[in-house]
C-alpha cells in the first residue's frame, strides 16, 4: 500500500516533467528532463521489484540515451532553442494549417486515450503469478540452477528471441554507422578544430577505464546470480569507451579490433547455442556444460558464458554507436 | 479514506505509464522540431516499458531472484512476475539502438541542408 502510494507519486513527478520537456522551447532542457522522466521511471521498477530492468533503465534510459542526444544536437550545430531560424519562414504555413492540425491531435489523444485509460485504470493488479511465470520461478533454479529467474528466462527459456535482439541492435548500430560517414555527410577530410580536454578529465579517464571496463565483466559474469547481466555490462564498458572519446576528442575506435570482439562475441553466442542442441536438448540450451551448485560462480551451465558474450556484443555495439555520432568516422 | 480506496483498486504502475504514453504521443504530433519528436518518442517508450512491466505487478512481493528473502521453495509465493520484466530488459537496449537510427537521420537530414522542422520535408511525403 505504501508502496503504492510512492510510485503514483513518481508517476506524478514522471508526467510533470514530461509535460515540461515536451513544452519547453529549449531542446537541451527538454533532453535533460527526459533523462529525468528514465530515472524515475528506474526508481519504480526498482520499487516493484524489478532491479534487472532498474538497472538496464538507470543506465541506458537515462545515461546513453542522454549522451546519445547531445552528441546528434552537438552534431547537427542544432540551435539550442528549436524555433530560431528556419521555423521562421514556415510560420505562415503554420498559421494556416494550425486549427486543422490540432483538432486532427485532439482526436488521435482521444482515441489512444479511449483505447489505452480503461487497460490502465481497470486492470488491477493481479494477486499472484500467471501459471507460465509460477512454472518458471518453480522450475529455472532446478533447470538450470540460475539463482537470477529473469536471466534465466533472458538467456535461455527466451533465448531465441534474444539473439533476436541481439540481431536487431546490431542493424540499427550498422544502420547508425552507415548514415554518418564524413563522406556521406559531406564534410570531406578537413578536420574541425577540437578542444582539447582538461587536465581532471585526462587523469581522471586513466584512473577509470580499468576499473569501468572491470566492473562491468562483474556485472556480465555475476548475471545468473545478482541484478545485472550482459546488457547492463555492456553498457559499463561502453561508459569506459565514452569517457576516452570525451578526454582525447581527437583519438579514433580501434575499429579492427571492436569489429573483432563484435564478431567474434556473436559467433560464440551462436556457438554455444549450437553446443545446447547437440549435447543437450536444443539450441540454446545451457545445460550443455554442467549445471553446478546453485549460488557458485560457476553454475548455471552455459548460461554465464553465453551472457558473457552478449555483454562484449553489447558493449562494442554500443561503442560503435557512441563513435559515430561523435563524427569524423571516414 | 475513499482515497486510499481507489489507490488500491487501481495499478499504479500502469496509471503512470498510460498517461507518458498520451505525453509522448502529444509531443510526437504536436512539435515540429524533429530532435524534439525523438525526445518524445524515448518518453512514449519508457511510458509503454512501464506500461509492459505493470502486467507484472504483485503487491507485496521480492524481485525474482533467490537469495536469503525467497528461496527455490517459496519462490512461487513470493516473487512478482519475472516474464514481462524480461521483455522489457531487451525492449530498453533496442529503444537506444532505434532513438541512435533515429538520431541519425536527423542529423543526416540536417548536414544535407535541410531544416530542422519536419515542415521543411513536407516535399518527401509519399
Amino acid at each position: 500500500m505504501l508502496i503504492d502510494v510512492a510510485i503514483l507519486a513518481i508517476g506524478v513527478f514522471m508526467i510533470i516533467t514530461a509535460i515540461a520537456a515536451m513544452a519547453t522551447k529549449s531542446l537541451l532542457v527538454s533532453i535533460l528532463l527526459s533523462g529525468g522522466v528514465s530515472l524515475a521511471a528506474s526508481v519504480v521498477f526498482l520499487l516493484m521489484g524489478a532491479p534487472d530492468v532498474a538497472m538496464t533503465e538507470a543506465a541506458i534510459g537515462s545515461g546513453l540515451t542522454t549522451v546519445v542526444f547531445l552528441y546528434a544536437m552537438a552534431r547537427s550545430k542544432q540551435h539550442d532553442h528549436e524555433d530560431s531560424s528556419e521555423s521562421v519562414e514556415t510560420g505562415g504555413r503554420y498559421r494556416r494549417r494550425g486549427m486543422m492540425r490540432k483538432v486532427m491531435v485532439m482526436l488521435a489523444l482521444a482515441g489512444f486515450a479511449f483505447a489505452l485509460l480503461p487497460l490502465a485504470f481497470m486492470a488491477g493488479v493481479v494477486p499472484e503469478p500467471g501459471a507460465l511465470a509460477s512454472a518458471y520461478l518453480r522450475d529455472s533454479p532446478k533447470d538450470f540452477a540460475a539463482a537470477n529467474v529473469v536471466t534465466a528466462i533472458v538467456v535461455s527459456y527466451r533465448g531465441f528471441d534474444t539473439l533476436g535482439e541481439v540481431a536487431v541492435l546490431f542493424a540499427a548500430t550498422a544502420g547508425v554507422g552507415a548514415l554518418l560517414t564524413r563522406k556521406r555527410l559531406g564534410l570531406g577530410h578537413a578536420e574541425e578544430p577540437k578542444t582539447e580536454a582538461t587536465e581532471i578529465l585526462r587523469t581522471a579517464t586513466g584512473l577509470l577505464t580499468g576499473l569501468l571496463v572491470m566492473f562491468g565483466v562483474y556485472i556480465f559474469m555475476h548475471g545468473h546470480l545478482t541484478p545485472g547481466g550482459g546488457f547492463q555490462g555492456g553498457v559499463v564498458i561502453a561508459t569506459a569507451v565514452l569517457l576516452n572519446l570525451l578526454s582525447s576528442p581527437g583519438s579514433h575506435l580501434a575499429h579492427d579490433v571492436m569489429t573483432a570482439v563484435e564478431s567474434l562475441s556473436g559467433a560464440a553466442y551462436v556457438g554455444l547455442g549450437l553446443l545446447g542442441a547437440f549435447l543437450a536438448y536444443g539450441f540454446l540450451d545451457p545445460r550443455a556444460l554442467p549445471l553446478g551448485e546453485l549460488g557458485r560462480l560457476a553454475s548455471a551451465g552455459a548460461i554465464p558464458l553465453i551472457y558473457s558474450a552478449i555483454g562484449l556484443k553489447v558493449g562494442a555495439e554500443l561503442s560503435a554507436i557512441l563513435e559515430a555520432l561523435k563524427g569524423d568516422r571516414a | 479514506m475513499i482515497i486510499l480506496e481507489i489507490i488500491s483498486r487501481i495499478n499504479p504502475v500502469a496509471a503512470s505509464g498510460a498517461v507518458l504514453v498520451l505525453v509522448g504521443l502529444w509531443g510526437v504530433l504536436s512539435r515540429p522540431n524533429l530532435f524534439k519528436i525523438a525526445v518524445a518518442f524515448s518518453v512514449m517508450e519508457t511510458g509503454v516499458n512501464l506500461v509492459i512491466l505493470s502486467v507484472g505487478y504483485i503487491r507485496g512481493r521480492t524481485a525474482p531472484i533467490l537469495d536469503s528473502a525467497a528461496d527455490a521453495s517459496t519462490a512461487v509465493a513470493r516473487m512478482t512476475d519475472p516474464v514481462p520484466q524480461a521483455l522489457v530488459l531487451t525492449s530498453i537496449v533496442i529503444g537506444l539502438a532505434v532513438t541512435a537510427l533515429m538520431l541519425a537521420y536527423a542529423v543526416r537530414l540536417r548536414a544535407g541542408g535541410g531544416g530542422s522542422t519536419i515542415e521543411s520535408y513536407g516535399e518527401e511525403k509519399w
